[in-house]
């Protein structure tokens, strides 16, 4: 019998091919944004699931005020002697040093290489977290390294690398290391993942401060008896363990590291994590909806078969499984192509969220999938074969039968449901795309930070030497150094304005010419210059924000005592977005650098780019041989920067566009059948005299009332959630009428896309053709 | 075998009753051809489905097989769907999307029965009917009087003692639908009860008693 069905089924997928491939390719779509929503949610949940030991490990978090944040995902090293000496519990602890930021240098050969997220650790960060070597053999010596296998052979490809020596610069040291030992790569969902692990010999070099408690950089984990009690473990340390600082308010805490990657307050991971495992749900819905939609509309031309099947001895429950199995045929012909999408997509996923999802890894993400695929099937062919399996069998015998499209509430309020769906997610996305683009534009942000390229500025000696080199090139229209650049970085004080202020400042050393560079505006007084020798040494400029903040009425000549030393004010520069958006606008000081600095900033000619890049290369290479120039621009760091921001509004538009082009489809395939069906009626009004617009208003005027319907319900509130949106951010995009006209003058253009080429083709066809035909 | 007693049925249309059938009085025994004829629009195909448990009624009573019909579950109703009745049409009603061969098993596959089995039964039926070579054509395929003949097999394929045809040459040119006939005419012989719809005097004729129903109510039973 299951196969009399299948193949039944098989022949009416076959015959209705268009209305087939919309119902396949909508739900591939939501299936495929659905399990790629599961898998990513799995692997979130899942983190450091690696490591045997992971239930029992914890990593030493740390409060206190620290400016703008009160949480350091790191502490001091002390604390790794400290925990396991005066807690029980806690029975080993090992101290560990991240180096980022492409600090490390590599070399392959002579060919200097940039490489991030090297460890420094002591032997017994093994006997805690779970590694597989693959060859050699780790002692943790003086001077050695351990290479992940990706790592190892990226330098060595395939010959044994096992007793090699690697030359390696830190921070301006030469280290000289030898390999002992290759482990398999780990997966991305852990914390401790590196490409390579030094010797504790190599932090003895780079950090004076590696006990007590001033440097509060270092990562330490700890593992604890089996079955402790984090609550009351960590009860305790907080009252019984003081660490002798003089900061008051400060103390560390644990937090199991399997709670870190989503409980932490230091990434919005679990953001990511709601926004994906809701946006996949709802996605796979609507998909699910849209289903059932069109497939009750086609099967409502099949109620003679129903009829005939019961009369031939066919029970509701016979009915019920067959169109049970045809849904489950089309979705498994969905779930096909699902999983070609999936396979298409997941590097671009795995490259946006930084993971590394697979199909095939392990039993859990298989069921996962399968289990998904087998609710799409229920859920969808749930309510379509109930209402078969109810088709009245007495309809059968009214000589004429002609299944029409009844009018159904279902349906109507399925297509209401989508518009206001499509509405709400255009305006939210209209709004969010403008709100970037508004920021960050340079009449609002105060800069301009096009065609600026930033390079590590510690390299290459007296900056002022490289600054004359680079201006020889008319490709390089201005050369400065700083700390920080504008909305990227930020350095708080509270020492500016007398020993009891409270109120934070941002405060950032840079050098003349800056303002040139990012084209900021200065309304008062002078900036830095060379030949002023006066001015760097005692002279401050600031912002209005802080001239405002002071009630200065004439700033320039004020003194201002910063970091205890008494500066006289030469300049006010624009209320320009120092800090970061997410930072309020505070007041800002800027002070002189000196000769180098973190950054060195390099505005070019945009039209020149070519030149300006060569001879920029030829000047540091010519500066430091034994340094890789990795030149990037402002907004490639930014973007960087921004990476967890801006994946997740690629997440939020790659649903937009999933659930927009699902309701396309399903629109698609409503005025198709609408229009199959009357076509005879078309004929006949032609024949009267009906003009093609006339035909088409008649055709899609319902569409277009639920449109209206749909647009009056949801704008005023996402006009609500966009006021409440745009608040978080200090400098704000005015809401204009025209983002919400523009969204919903989309919806409706798709609404005539999706029924338009069907409904004015048939109205165009000869009217006698349609007649003739019934 | 069918004993229907003072049978009404009306459909409510907003605050009015429409009255379709009006007290109908009828009993058919085993082996009976019974032919039903009157203008359009009088109840006839109504009644065929009242009599084929397919369809409902407002007032009265239905004996089928001595039992009462009212009070008939669904999964009996079903049953005899199976085994003992069995459905013509005046527009074929095959299913599209199957072969002639799988139309004519659709109530033996509903029944259970083993492949080898049903293949043995539709060769059969094929055969008899001279349609062996159409056995994979698709209905479309095939002319209106073989489609009724497909139809006819299928009805007869689970052997129903009770056939029921709702103008089953309504469709059909008159050599055709003679031949249709003394296919109805050959079974009614071999024993199976047979009531038919027609509005053909020649072919009402082949039974052997005439109902005559007007505007709801039978006319006159001779
Ligand atoms: N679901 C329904 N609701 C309301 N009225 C109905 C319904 N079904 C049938 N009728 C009415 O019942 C009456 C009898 O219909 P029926 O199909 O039994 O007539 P008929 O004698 O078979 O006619 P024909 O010879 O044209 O087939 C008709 O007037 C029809 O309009
Ligand atoms: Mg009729």
């Amino acid at each position: 019998m299951i196969t009399q069905y299948i193949k039944i089924a098989w022949r009416n997928l076959w015959r209705n091919k268009l209305s087939s491939s919309i119902n396949i390719v909508g739900l591939a779509v939501g299936l495929g944004t659905g399990i790629l929503a599961m898998l990513y949610s799995y692997n979130e949940m899942n983190y450091e699931r690696c490591h045997n030991n992971a239930n029992q490990l914890a990593k030493v978090i740390t409060y206190g005020n620290f400016g703008a944040f009160r949480q350091l995902p790191t502490t001091f090293p002390q604390a790794a002697f400290d925990l396991p000496e005066q807690f029980p519990e806690i029975k080993n602890a090992v101290r560990v040093k991240r180096i980022s930021n492409n600090q490390v240098v590599v070399f392959r050969g002579t060919e200097p290489i940039l490489e991030n997220n090297f460890l420094l650790t002591e032997a017994n960060f093994f006997e805690m977290f779970t590694y597989t070597f693959s060859e050699g053999r780790y002692t943790g010596e003086a001077n050695t390294i351990i290479l992940s296998q990706s790592m190892a052979s990226k330098y060595f490809g395939t010959q044994n690398p096992i007793g090699e020596v690697l030359k390696i610069e830190i921070f301006g040291n030469i280290f000289h290391l030898k390999l002992e030992a290759i482990y398999k790569d780990l997966p991305n969902n852990t914390l401790v993942n590196s490409p390579a692990i030094m010797s504790w010999s190599v932090a003895k070099t780079l950090f004076k401060e590696r006990r007590g408690y001033s440097d509060t950089g270092f990562d330490v984990y700890c593992q604890m008896l089996p079955n402790y009690d984090i609550k009351k473990l960590n009860t305790k340390i907080v009252a019984d363990y003081k660490p002798s600082t003089q900061l008051d308010d400060f103390h560390i805490a644990l937090m199991p590291i399997k709670d870190f990657h989503l409980k932490s307050t230091f990434e919005n991971n679990s953001a990511n994590l709601y926004l994906l495992f809701i946006g996949g749900l709802i996605a796979l819905l609507i998909a699910i909806f849209n289903y059932i939609n069109q497939s009750t509309i086609q099967y409502s031309m099949r109620t003679q078969e129903v009829g005939i099947r019961l009369s031939n001895g066919g029970g509701r429950k016979d009915i019920f499984m067959q169109f049970m199995v045809d849904t489950f045929l089309t979705t498994s012909l969905a779930f096909g192509l699902s999983l070609m999408i999936i396979s298409t997509v997941l590097p671009y996923f795995n490259q946006l969220l930084d993971t590394d999802i697979s199909l095939n890894a392990g039993l859990s993400p298989k069921l996962i999938v399968i289990a998904l695929f087998g609710l799409t099937v229920l859920l969808s062919g749930f309510y379509p074969a109930v209402v078969m399996s109810k088709v009245k069998a007495s309809l059968l015998l009214k000589s004429m039968i002609s299944p029409n499209l009844r009018k159904s509430r279902m349906r109507n309020v399925l297509t209401t449901v989508q518009f206001v769906f499509a509405i709400l997610l255009l305006q939210i996305m209209i709004v969010s795309q403008r709100q970037g683009e508004y920021m960050f534009n340079s009449d609002v942000c105060g800069f301009n930070a096009d065609n600026v390229i930033a390079i590590n500025g510690y390299k290459w000696g007296d900056l002022n030497k490289i600054k004359t080199e680079l201006l020889r090139n008319t490709s390089v229209e201005a050369v400065s150094w700083g700390q920080n650049m504008p909305a990227m970085h930020t350095n708080m004080t509270r020492s500016w304005n007398g020993p009891n202020n409270q109120r934070m400042a941002n405060i950032f050393k840079c050098e003349p010419d800056f303002l040139n560079v990012f084209n900021i505006e200065i309304d008062k007084g002078r900036f830095y210059r060379r030949d002023n020798v006066a001015d760097r040494s005692d002279g401050v400029v600031v912002n209005q924000l802080l001239v405002n903040a002071l009630a200065w009425d004439d700033p320039i000549g004020k003194s201002l005592r910063v970091w205890g030393q008494k500066r006289e004010v030469i300049g006010v520069v624009s209320n320009y977005m120092a800090a970061p958006p997410i930072f309020e606008e505070t007041p800002l000081i800027i002070m002189p650098a000196g000769n180098q600095s973190q950054n060195l900033m390099i505005l070019v000619n945009p039209n020149n780019l070519k030149d300006a890049h060569q001879h920029i290369e030829l000047v540091l290479k010519q500066a430091n041989p034994n340094y890789p120039i990795n030149l990037m621009y402002y907004n490639e760091i930014a973007d960087e920067l921004a990476k967890t921001f801006i994946s997740t509004a690629t997440i939020v538009n790659a649903f937009v566009i999933v659930i927009i082009f699902n309701a396309f489809l399903s629109l698609f395939g409503l005025s198709h059948f609408i229009v199959e069906r009357s076509k005879k009626q078309i004929g006949v009004k032609k024949v009267m005299g009906a003009s093609v617009i006339n035909v088409y208003w008649e055709l899609s005027k319902s569409f277009v009332i639920r449109f209206v319907v749909a647009f009056a319900i949801i704008t005023p509130l996402s006009y609500l959630f966009s006021v409440q949106y745009l608040s978080t951010f200090s400098r704000q995009l005015p809401l204009t009428a025209d983002i919400f006209i523009q969204s919903g003058c989309m919806v409706l253009v798709m609404i005539a896309l999706a029924t338009g080429y069907k409904i004015i083709r048939t109205a165009l066809e000869n009217p006698v053709k349609a007649l003739r035909y019934e | 075998m069918i004993d229907l007693k003072n049978i009404f049925k009306y459909y409510n249309h907003k605050s009015q009753r429409e009255y379709i059938l009006k007290d109908i009085n009828l009993s058919i025994k085993e082996g009976e051809f019974v032919s039903i004829m009157g203008p359009s629009g009088a109840g006839k195909s109504t009644l065929l489905n009242i009599i084929g448990l397919l369809d409902g009624f407002n007032e009265g009573e239905y004996r089928f097989f001595d039992t009462e019909v009212a009070t008939l579950k669904e999964k009996k109703k079903v049953d005899y769907h199976r085994n003992h009745i069995g459905f013509i049409f005046q527009a074929y009603h095959l299913i599209d999307e199957m072969t002639v061969a799988e139309n004519i098993e659709t109530s033996l596959v509903y029944k259970g029965i083993k492949r080898k089995e049903r293949q043995a039964i539709v060769a059969d039926l094929l055969d008899r009917f001279n349609i062996v070579g159409k056995k994979d054509l698709f209905p479309a395929q095939l002319s209106g009087g073989q489609q009724q003949l497909v139809g006819i097999a299928r009805a007869i394929a689970s052997k129903p003692n009770l056939l029921l045809a709702d103008e089953p040459t309504g469709n059909l040119h008159s050599s055709q639908g003679k031949m249709i006939m003394e296919v109805l005419k050959e079974l009614n012989d071999e024993g199976t009860t047979i009531i038919q719809v027609t509005h053909n005097n020649v072919f009402a004729n082949y039974g052997k008693r005439i109902i005559n129903l007007l505007d709801g109510r039978i006319e006159k039973a001779e």
